[in-house]
């Protein structure tokens, strides 16, 4: 835990749970001393204590960077499985696609580099399950060529958020 | 649907009395935690008080005085499930009332003492705690201020002690995100 959160957690500590309000502790004195008079069937609900613990391991923590790394790939893939999608290519550098399109500029190869991924912290998504946010900034080059061997070399940096699961179950 | 008894304020302290002192304001913060409002909070920890007062008395209660605040920590979630699972049936007849009572319950339901720590800080970090998901809070309400390991928290819980630090460790990094979200609208 780093720094930061050991102040958080010394913080933490200086909070003083309130204490019983004194008509309370008389209320809960005298629902103790008089446990005679509690219904009798409530007895089914008191869960057996100590329990065997269960050997539960907590799930592995991947890094994010793999899961971004995953992305990346994923991202690259896609793009290289689909190289005659001319709209797609043609949203990367719209400016330069009405330039060229017009002398038939084919896509040869695309390379994906991850430039930076930061944590982001955590996040509950509405089912207050846990998630890392984490920022992925990365840029593709795309290369062009048309029939008479010139070339179009084009980057596109991508910024994508990617919500890594957390695992405490 | 709080509970008196004929036994007066007024009586001969009990021997429970010195350790309610003691002990009773962790108990009802967990309870707090588990519950919805201030009146459940109490009636959860009464019914698992008189559960751990019967046992004692009647010589069933397994180990020492020193398993008397797991017992409780474990017997006051059992309640707390049982009531919230009897207010959510209630809540499907009475939606409006119930809505309008923890509305009205919620500004009193103070978790902490006031103390000389900066108010305002110590009022956001009890709202950001409250508004932490339950199994987070829970962890570390029984780690911070009942001083339980994760091993015994794991125990309390149901769950391992793997799972029981890492819900703490991810339940303390949301506090953190919370309060700084807190410092940049200018709350702090």
């Amino acid at each position: 835990m780093d720094g930061e959160l050991e102040q958080l957690e010394e913080d933490l500590e200086r909070l003083a749970p309130a204490g019983m309000p004194e008509g309370l502790i008389s209320r809960m004195e005298a629902a103790m001393a008089g446990w005679q008079d509690a219904a009798s069937d409530e007895e089914e609900k008191v869960v057996p204590f100590p329990k065997v613990e269960e050997e539960r391991q907590g799930g592995s923590s991947r890094g994010f960077w793999s899961a971004a790394a995953a992305v990346a790939l994923f991202g690259a893939v896609v793009a290289l499985v689909l190289p005659d999608n001319k709209s797609k290519n043609e949203v990367a550098a719209p400016a330069v696609e009405s330039n060229y399109a017009a002398v038939s500029f084919a896509p040869t190869n695309m390379d994906r580099n991850i430039v930076q991924a930061s944590d982001r912290g955590l996040v509950f998504t509405s089912d207050d399950r846990p998630h890392r946010l984490v920022r992925v900034q990365y840029v593709d080059r795309l290369e062009y060529r048309n029939a008479v061997g010139a070339e179009l070399h084009v980057e596109k940096p991508i910024v994508n958020f990617v919500l890594i699961p957390v695992e405490t179950d | 649907m709080s509970r008196t008894n004929s036994m007066a304020a007024s009586a001969t302290p009990t021997p429970w009395r010195a350790w309610l002192e003691e002990h009773g304001g962790k108990l009802l913060l967990f309870a707090r935690q588990q519950t919805r409002r201030a009146g459940d909070a109490e009636d959860v920890l009464q019914e698992a008080l008189v559960k751990l007062a019967k046992k004692v008395e009647l010589g069933v209660f397994v180990g020492g005085q020193e398993a008397w605040m797991p017992f409780l920590y474990t017997q006051i979630r059992r309640e707390a499930i049982d009531l919230g699972r009897r207010n959510d049936r209630r809540k499907k007849r009475e939606d409006a009332v119930v809505g309008d009572e923890l509305i009205a319950e919620t500004g009193t339901d103070r978790w902490f003492e006031g103390s000389g720590y900066e108010e305002e800080r110590k009022a956001m970090m009890e709202e950001a705690l409250k508004e932490l998901p339950k199994k987070f809070s829970e962890v570390i309400v029984m780690k911070i201020w009942a001083g339980r390991t994760f091993a015994e928290i794991g125990e309390i819980l149901d769950i391992s002690m793997n799972t029981a630090a890492s819900r703490y460790r991810y339940g303390v990094e949301a506090l953190r995100k919370q309060l700084a979200a807190a410092r940049i609208r200018g709350d702090l």
